[in-house]
Parts: C-alpha cells; structure tokens; sequence
C-alpha cells in the first residue's frame, strides 16, 4: 500500500515486476538504472546468496520529484522467478502499491507465462489483495526474438492468454534493447498514483 | 569323483577373487553336468543361477557383493542334493528349486540396489543445475561438466545410475552449445531427469523394477527431447514461425486455459476488450539504444561485465545499520529461509514491525479504476523526469527563469491552476483523519501564481544578490508589479508590498492607491527639492536603507 508520510508530505510507491523466471524483470530495472542514472541518484540493490548464484530481489528506489506539493518516491522490487522461490516472492509482494506482469513471449514460456500469473493471483489473496483491482501494466518482453528467427507468440495470443479477464494496458517490449520499458514504467506509475489522487492531490 | 562333487569342491576351495584358472574349471565342469541332465528341469535353473554368479564374480572380481560366494556355495550344495540323492521326491525338488530362487533373486535386488551416494554430490549436482537453470554461462556450465562427469566415473558400475548421468550430461551439454537459444524445456527436461535420478538415490526401498522404469521413461524422453529439436531446427531453417500450434492448444497439443480463467471467465475475445495494446518497433527499439549509448545488459552476478561497484550485495550488510526497505525485506527472508514455514509468520511480523517504527505514515491501498484518468501533474512530471534530452524539466516551473516575462509566469501559473481545479476534487473520499492533517486547499496554494512570486521573493532577498546585481533589482521589481496587480482588490497586501517596495527603495512601485501619507509626503518632498531618490544616491540597499532612517 502506497505510504504517505504527512509530515514530511512524502509519498511511496512500491512497484513491483513479477513474471516467470528469465522473462526480463530484472533487465527492465537494469536499463531503467543505466539509462537514467543522473535522474536517479541512488544505486541498484541485487540480492543475490552468498555463492553469487541465486537473486532473491533487485530493488532501485528513485526520487521523481513533487507532484502537486508531495515528494514523490517509487520503490521498483523484482521478484525471484524460479517457481521454488514462491515464499520469496509473497514476502516480496507484501505492500505493492503497482504490478508490472513481465511475460515471456517464447513459444516454449507459454504455459510458464499462464502459471507465473495464476500463481501471482494466489500470493496477492494472502495479502487480501484483489489482482483484478490492482493497478497492473502487462509486458510482453524478448519480442525482438523473433528477428532471430526464435519462434515466438503473437501479441494477440499472448493477450488471449493473459488479459482476457484482466484487460490491462499492455505494452510488447525489449527489455534488453530498452523497448518500451520506460512506457511501461511511466504507465504503472502514473496508474498507481491515479489511483489514490483523489484521496492524496 | 563325477562333475557335480568336482564342482562342490572347486566353489568350495574358492577364495575371495575368483581367479581365470578357477573360471575355467568351473565352467567345464558346469558343461558336463549341463550336457548329462539337459532334460532335467530342475538341474538346468541351478546350473543357470551357477553360471550368472560365476559371470558376476569374474566381472566384479574384489568389488564383488560379500553374499555372491555364500550364495554360490548354497546353488552348488542344493544341486550336489538334487543330483546324488536317489529317490528324491518332486515336492522337496520344488521346494529346494523354490528356496533357491528366492535366495538368489534376494541377491539379485542387492546387487542392483543403490550404491551408497554421499549427500555432497546429490548436493553439488542439483546446484549446478539450479545454476544453469538461472543462468546459462561459461562458469555454470563448466561446472556442471566438471561435477557431472566425476560422478559418471564414479558410479559408471551402477548401469542406472550410470545412464540417467549420461543423459544429464548430454542435455548440458546441449544446453552448452546453444547456450541463450537452447529451449525452454531443455532446463525442465534436464531437471526432471535430476528429479528422478534423486528418487531412486534417496528412496533405499526403491524395487529394482521402479528403477528400471524410470530410466526407461527418461530414455525414451531423451530420445524425444532430441527429436523435437532436430524438427525445430528444419522449422527454424524454414523461416520464423510466429504461429504457436493454434489460439487453445500449446506445442504438446494440450489444451490452454487462460490464465485466472478458473476465478473469471470471460467471454467476450474481441481486442477491444483486451485493453489497449502498445506495440513495438523493432526499429525504434534498436535505435533508441544506440542513441543511449547502450551495450547489452546482463543480469547483475558476477562475471557478467557489469561493473561490480554499480551492485550492492545487501547480503555483506545483513546485520549493518538498516537504512533502506530492501533492508528490512532481505532481513524478513532471511529469517525465513532459517525457520521454515514459522520463519514466514516470523518474518512477516518483522516487516509490520518495521512499518511502525515509522512514525507519521498513512497508508493508502491503491485500486485500479480504468476510468481515473491521471491529473496532468502526475505525466508531466513523469515526461519531465524520463527526458533524455532535458534531465528535469518540470523543475523549470518551480524555479521559474530570471528571463520571463511576469505575465508569462502568471498565465503559466494560472493555466496549471485551472488544471488543477478541473481535474482533483481533493478529499472526495472523506478520510477525516488525512483531513486533520493536510489544509484542504495546501496543494493549489503550492501551485497559486502569488505563492510562486512571493516565494521568488523570498529567495531574492535570502541571496541578496540584488545588493551587487542591477537585474535582480529589476527583476525584484517586477516581481512586485506583478503581485500588486494580483492583489489590487487587498489594501493590506498592498500595504505591505509598499514596505518591502521601501526597503529595497523602490518608490516607483508604490501604488498611489494605497500609500500612506507619510511615504506621500516623503515622496512629494523628493520632488519639490529636485533631489534624486535616495537610491540614486546610493546603489547599495544596506546605504539605501541607512539613508532612510537618519534622514
């Protein structure tokens, strides 16, 4: 939940990337970091075991200014994709404020996709948390793969597949090349604040 | 002494190893007893079980099973029984004949079972698979081969250890080669052949039956996992296939379900009612990096060539002073990575814990309304702060430029407050306490265009830069111009613009409206004498000012 510090009229926002493992979560923080690293100040967090083998989380906290008088602050999680990391990510889910579903659009991620949101839907109810009225963007990244001849999903089945019953902005993306990440991050944002400006702005 | 006595002797005089020459005696022996009772059922499955041991021996030689030459001396005292003793009736050869097998298919089940795995290299192998699994690079890879192929040579004597080892190799192998490309499943596959390969080493009951039937399955998937590749490579070579095997069924033919369709089903599948779909330009993508300057990102672990200084490792700083969220978070999951599922509970408190040690927060539980359009603050200042070519443009409108004109700031000021007003209804949802807390009116006072010059103002007279800089002056005064025609209707504000207008000696900006005699007659006399304005006399405002109280 979006945490409003009255005194200091300071607001933060958690967002949260969630997705199957490898499907581009933490590559969409990295360029954000990289790309605006003089804007952003602050460093990327990678969590990782003390083998440097496994991600628990990455975290990029940043400062976007004052809206409307209110220093607004957002807070980017990532979660562990691998599906034995499912307490990880609950514990990581507790007080998001917004959710970007990063989907795989491989052919072969199709039902990891399916199962990776389902399972997303699940984590939230622990916390009473509604998917279907939580501010929510879809990204369907790697869709440059298919310049590789890698075959790959088609965005309309990919919505089929995921958004039929949400019916969120969804946005097909590169995370490595930086394809539509930013508009996927200004939209979250900017859906998550919308959210709560009639009780805040 | 006829061949089943000759036998009895040489199993009996056996040592330990069983040496060629012995091999060869028995074997003579076996043939002539074969050759003399060919029709005699019960002499044959004896002789047979003889002759399997005595292959088991020779191949095993000192790492022979301890029970193999008891039990052989068992097989050759029962055939000694059957053969010399006149008269024996059918039931007791049965029963001979059906204790015997037992026996033997008891050694049989031993010799097959595990062979004794230390926990370590179960260990290392499931996490060099649990590495590659997250990532496919040289260093994870190479350690997967290193540990692989040391337990093949180690356990090349179990045939079905041997062989599920085999096909974990070749898959990593595979997976080696091609690396990013390799499919999807290919880590599924080799993981589920790990799985199986832990059962039948962790699972000590295990039927040897159970065993051989796993390795037949993985075989058999190996076999296809090959096929599948080879028919996706002739696809690839064809040309890009973007058509999945149709809209409900995924590559296997299975059937798919949406996701959430089991909490909401929806039947409406026209692409309106997706929600709006952005998509992307190949193109613009590739060159929106090259003009960023972008190379190609990896992900942040070592040996990835990313600066290691650009990633913080919170794990050194476990038990360091905790200054940000994500401290609190690795804290919580640390704690319940060591107590299991109480350590979630555990973990959870200490994050709600954490929450209110932080005193004046108000929490806000966001909801998605598809019909909420954001106020315009919120995307301008997100454009401004994802600008590339300008770093922070709308901090432009909270400093506003020396160089605009008044009337462009207040139309500026103006425009955004009637942005403001169109668009919020501050409060709308009654939540008293936040009331309490916040004026009603403090966001469009922040925004007010007399707020904004006031403030300016202020900041003017802070810096005292219009002490040394004519234009501040100037600017200063225009500031007060612009304030006065705001305030035209408010004599008191006007009254004290005439203040500030004095000791800054500024007469000229006095409105004759609202001063007061004093100031009038002061001025008046300035002007009857034909004396300059005291600060003609003196540029400097500390000068301006002395001049004013010792006249």
């Amino acid at each position: 939940m979006a945490l409003i510090n009255v005194k200091t009229k300071e607001v933060q926002i958690k967002i949260v990337y969630y997705g199957p493992g490898r499907g581009g979560k933490t590559t969409n923080l990295e360029y954000i970091n990289k790309t605006y690293r003089e804007q952003i100040k602050t460093e990327m967090v990678s969590l990782k075991t003390q083998d440097d083998r496994t991600l628990f989380f990455d975290f990029l906290p940043f400062d976007v200014g004052q809206i409307k008088g209110f220093d607004v602050t957002i807070q980017l999680y990532t979660v562990p994709g691998q599906v034995k990391y499912n307490a990880t990510r609950r514990l990581v889910l507790r007080g998001v404020d917004g959710i970007v579903f990063v989907a795989d659009v491989q052919k072969d991620q199709r039902k990891k996709n399916i199962d990776s949101l389902n399972q997303l839907y699940e984590n939230l109810g622990t916390y009473n948390l509604d998917l279907f009225k939580m501010p929510l963007v879809m990204q369907y990244n790697k869709i440059d793969l298919k310049k590789n001849n890698i075959p790959i999903i088609p965005s309309k089945i990919m919505q089929k597949d995921l958004n039929i019953n949400l019916r969120a902005p969804a946005f097909e993306a590169s995370a490595l090349k930086g394809g539509n990440v930013i508009p996927t991050l200004k939209r979250i944002i900017s859906m998550t604040l919308a959210s709560i400006q009639d009780q805040l702005f | 002494m006829n061949s089943v006595t000759e036998l009895g002797i040489i199993i009996k005089n056996l040592e330990t190893i069983i040496t060629d020459e012995d091999i060869k005696e028995l074997n003579l022996a076996l043939k002539d007893i074969r050759q003399r009772y060919e029709n005699t059922a019960s002499v044959i499955i004896l002789i047979k079980m003889v002759q399997t041991l005595i292959k088991y021996l020779s191949s095993k030689k000192e790492k022979a099973h301890a029970d193999s030459m008891p039990l052989l001396q068992s097989i050759s005292g029962n055939l000694e029984k059957i053969i010399n003793t006149p008269y024996l009736e059918d039931n007791e050869v049965n029963k001979i004949i059906s204790e015997q097998t037992r026996e033997y298919k008891l050694f049989q089940s031993k010799i097959t079972s595990n062979p004794t795995i230390p926990t370590e290299d179960i260990d290392n192998l499931k996490a060099v698979i649990l590495a590659i699994d997250w990532e496919i690079s040289d260093t994870t890879l190479e350690s997967f081969d290193t540990v692989v192929s040391q337990m093949i040579s180690k356990y090349k004597n179990y045939k079905i250890h041997y062989s599920f080892l085999k096909i974990m190799h070749a898959t990593g192998k595979f997976i080696g080669v091609q690396k990013a490309s390799a499919p999807a499943n290919s880590i599924s596959f080799l993981r589920s052949v790990f799985d199986n390969f832990h059962d039948i080493v962790e699972t000590k009951e295990m039927p040897f039956k159970e065993k051989r039937r796993l390795i037949e399955q993985d075989m058999e998937r190996f076999q296809d996992f090959k096929q599948d590749i080879s028919k996706q490579k002739k696809t690839n070579a064809a040309g890009p296939d973007t058509d999945p095997a149709g809209d409900d069924r995924d590559e296997d033919g299975s059937e798919v379900m949406p996701a959430l369709s089991h909490v909401k089903s929806s039947n409406d599948t026209s692409e309106e009612e997706f929600g709006p779909l952005i998509e992307l330009d190949e193109d613009e993508s590739s060159l929106e990096a090259e003009k960023n300057g972008q190379e190609s990102l990896h992900l942040p672990i070592p040996g990835n060539g990313l600066d290691p200084d650009e990633q913080k490792d919170v794990m050194d700083d476990l038990f360091t002073v905790k200054d940000s969220p994500a401290d609190d978070l690795l804290d919580a999951i640390h704690l319940m990575e060591v107590h299991g599922d109480k350590g979630q509970n555990q973990a959870m408190k200490m994050l709600d814990q954490a929450d209110e040690d932080q005193a004046g927060l108000k929490n806000f539980r966001p909801e998605r309304k598809d019909t909420t359009t954001p106020i315009p603050e919120i995307d301008s200042r997100l454009d401004a702060f994802f600008s590339l070519d300008e770093p922070d443009q709308a901090d432009e409108l909270e400093t506003i430029e020396d160089t605009q004109s008044l009337d462009d700031i207040s139309e500026q000021a103006l425009e955004k407050t009637e942005d403001v007003s169109e668009s919020i209804t501050p409060f709308e949802l009654d939540d008293e306490s936040f009331e309490e807390m916040i004026p009603e009116n403090d966001a469009e006072k922040i925004f007010s265009p007399d707020l904004i010059l006031l403030n300016k103002l202020k900041d003017a007279f802070v810096k005292k830069e219009y002490l040394e800089d004519e234009a501040v002056l100037d600017s200063i005064q225009e500031d007060i111009q612009g304030l006065r025609k705001m305030w035209a209707d408010d004599s008191q504000k006007q009254s004290l613009l005439d203040i500030i207008s004095i000791s800054v000696n500024l007469p000229s900006s006095v409105s004759p409206a609202t001063e007061e005699p004093n100031t009038e007659v002061e001025t008046d006399e300035f002007m009857e004498t034909g004396q300059d304005l005291p600060g003609a006399e003196s540029k400097g405002v500390l000068g301006k000012i002395k001049s004013m109280f010792t006249r």
